[in-house]
C-alpha cells in the first residue's frame, strides 16, 4: 500500500516528492499524499519524483493538480491506516464534511478533477465526483441533464429523436 | 482548457452512471437519451455487468402474492412499487398460482389449458416483459414435491424456510443434504419473515402489540445457537391501521438483502426500509397472507429499449 512515511512529522522529516503540471507549475508534496494515486505510487516507489526530477504530468493542469492534491492530502493519513478501520467516529465525520465541500464547485472544474482522478487512478476522489454528478443528474429529464451538466444546445434532428424517445418512454418520466 | 461533458471518456461517465440507484430504474433510462455517446455507455452489455457487480442486491421493483389454499389465490399479477414500463398486458392463464420468484422470474403452477395437454405443469414468466415457459417433466416432479412440503416463506439463501400454518423454521442444508428444526423466538405468531441480517446470520421478523421485532441467530457453535433480539421498531403512527379494533398488522414478507419487510392491516400493504425507517403504502386493503417481492435490475438494453434495437 501507501509509502511507509507517516507524514506526521514526529520522526523526522517525510518524503517529499514534486508533480510538474501540464503549465510547468511545479508542487512539492508528501510522497504517502501523492500515492494515493495508484499511477504516482509506482514511480514513487522506483524512487522518482525527488530531488530536482519532478514527475511531469502533461494531462493535468495546475489548477485541477492543486485541487487534486488537496484531497490527496486530506485523505492521505486514513488510507496509511489501510482504509481506516480503526479511524474514530469523528475523524470519518470530519472526512465526510471535507468530502462534501470539496465538490461544492463549478461543473468545468469537477469534469477537470474527475478526468485527472481517472488518469492517476484516484479511486476515492473518482468516485466522490462520480456520486456528486450522479446527483446533478437525479430525477432530471434528459432536456434539463443537458442544461445542468452545460451541454451545448441539441441540434433539431437530436431534439427530435429526444422528444421520441420521450413519448415512447413516457413511464420514466411520471 | 476545461472539458465539457461530451468530452469525458466513455469510462469516466460510466463511473457516473455506476452510482444512479438501482430502485429508481427512471434514472438510467433518462441519462440513456440524454446523447448517443451515453446511450452506448449504458447499453453497452460491460456496463450492465459492472452495474450488477457494484450494486450487488437487485432492488425491490414490485410484488405478486400467493394465499392459503381457502383463501383463493389471487391470479398472477405484478404489482410494481416502482416505476417500470407499462406491464405487458397480463397472459391469458386461465388458473394459475405464483409460487416464487427469483432472478426477475416467476415460478407458476399452471393449469393444463394453459399449457396445452397434461393436468398442469410448471411455467416460468418474465412479468415486464411477458416471456414464459413451460419446465421439463422431471423439474415439475421435484417443485410439485417441495411445494406440498412447504412453504410459504422462505429465505432460501440459507435453505432455511417457514412451514404453512405452524410456528417453526425448518432448515435443509444442502451439502449434507440433512433437514433441520428450528425453533422461533417467539411461540405464539404466525405471521413472520426470514431474512438475511447484514452479518450473514439468519433473521426472523415477527409483529408482537403494536411492535415490529428483529431477532438474529447467533450460532457460537454447532452445539449452541441462540435467537438475540436486535431490533424493536414502534409502528404506532409509523404504519396507519384500519379504524375498527380488531384491526392489527402483520408481517407478510421480506425482500431478501435490501433489508425491506412488508407488513399489512386493514388499511393495506407496506414496505418498512429496516435502514430507514421508511415506511410507503404500496397496495389497497386486500387479504394479503404472503408476498413474493420481484427483485430485479432493470437497465437500457436492446430489449428494454426497442426504438436502440431499431436504430443500431
Amino acid at each position: 500500500m501507501a509509502a511507509p512515511e507517516s507524514g506526521d512529522g514526529n520522526n523526522g522529516a517525510a518524503r517529499m516528492v514534486t508533480l510538474i503540471s501540464s503549465d510547468n507549475t511545479r508542487f512539492e508534496v508528501e510522497a504517502a499524499a501523492a500515492s494515493l494515486s495508484q499511477t504516482l505510487q509506482l514511480t514513487i516507489l522506483d524512487g522518482g519524483g525527488g530531488g530536482g526530477d519532478g514527475i511531469p504530468l502533461p494531462n493535468v493542469d495546475s489548477a485541477t493538480l492543486s485541487k487534486v492534491l488537496e484531497y490527496c492530502i486530506k485523505h492521505a493519513p486514513a488510507a496509511a491506516n489501510g482504509g481506516a478501520p480503526n479511524a474514530t467516529a469523528v475523524d470519518r465525520a470530519e472526512l465526510e464534511r471535507f468530502d462534501n465541500e470539496f465538490v461544492n464547485i463549478d461543473q468545468s472544474v469537477l469534469y477537470s478533477l474527475i478526468m485527472a482522478a481517472h488518469n492517476l487512478e484516484i479511486e476515492g476522489l473518482q468516485s466522490l465526483v462520480a456520486k456528486k454528478v450522479a446527483d446533478m443528474i437525479k430525477g432530471k429529464s434528459p432536456m434539463e441533464i443537458r442544461r445542468t451538466l452545460g451541454f451545448p444546445d441539441p441540434t433539431p434532428e437530436e431534439q427530435a429523436e429526444m422528444n421520441a424517445h420521450m413519448l415512447e418512454y413516457g413511464w420514466a418520466y411520471e | 482548457m476545461a472539458p465539457t461533458p461530451l468530452e469525458l471518456i466513455n469510462d469516466v461517465t460510466a463511473e457516473i452512471f455506476l452510482r444512479l440507484p438501482p430502485d429508481e430504474p427512471e434514472h438510467l433510462f433518462r441519462a440513456s437519451l440524454v446523447c448517443k455517446p451515453w446511450l452506448r455507455v449504458i447499453s453497452d452489455p460491460d456496463f450492465r455487468r459492472r452495474y450488477r457487480a457494484f450494486h450487488r442486491t437487485p432492488p425491490l421493483l414490485g410484488f405478486l402474492q400467493r394465499r392459503q389454499v381457502l383463501e383463493g389465490s389471487p391470479a398472477p399479477r405484478l404489482t410494481t412499487t416502482t416505476a417500470v414500463p407499462p406491464l405487458i398486458p397480463n397472459p391469458p392463464f386461465r388458473d394459475a398460482d405464483a409460487l416464487d420468484c427469483h432472478h426477475g422470474r416467476v415460478l407458476l403452477r399452471a393449469d393444463a389449458a394453459d399449457a396445452g395437454d397434461g393436468d398442469w405443469c410448471f411455467m416460468v414468466w418474465d412479468p415486464l416483459t411477458g416471456e414464459k415457459h413451460r419446465l421439463p417433466e422431471e423439474d415439475a416432479v421435484l417443485i410439485e414435491w417441495l411445494r406440498r412440503a412447504c412453504t410459504h416463506q422462505r429465505q432460501p439463501r440459507r435453505g432455511a424456510f417457514t412451514l404453512r400454518g405452524a410456528n417453526a423454521i425448518v432448515r435443509y442444508n444442502w451439502t449434507n443434504n440433512c433437514i433441520s428444526m428450528i425453533n422461533p423466538p417467539s411461540q405464539d405468531v404466525y405471521y413472520i419473515a426470514l431474512m438475511e441480517m447484514e452479518n450473514g446470520a439468519l433473521g426472523f421478523v415477527c409483529i408482537e402489540g403494536s411492535s415490529l421485532y428483529l431477532w438474529s441467530r447467533k450460532v457460537s457453535s454447532e452445539a449452541a445457537a441462540e435467537w438475540v433480539k436486535c431490533r424493536v421498531i414502534k409502528l404506532e403512527g409509523l404504519i396507519h391501521v384500519a379504524d375498527h379494533d380488531d384491526d392489527e398488522a402483520l408481517v407478510v414478507g421480506s425482500a431478501e438483502g435490501v433489508g425491506i419487510i412488508f407488513v399489512t392491516t386493514g388499511a393495506g400493504l407496506f414496505t418498512l426500509e429496516l435502514k430507514s425507517g421508511r415506511v410507503r403504502k404500496v397496495d389497497g386493503p386486500e387479504i394479503y397472507f404472503s408476498i413474493l417481492p420481484y427483485m430485479s435490475f432493470y437497465t437500457p438494453d436492446h430489449s428494454t429499449l426497442p426504438s436502440l434495437a431499431r436504430t443500431h
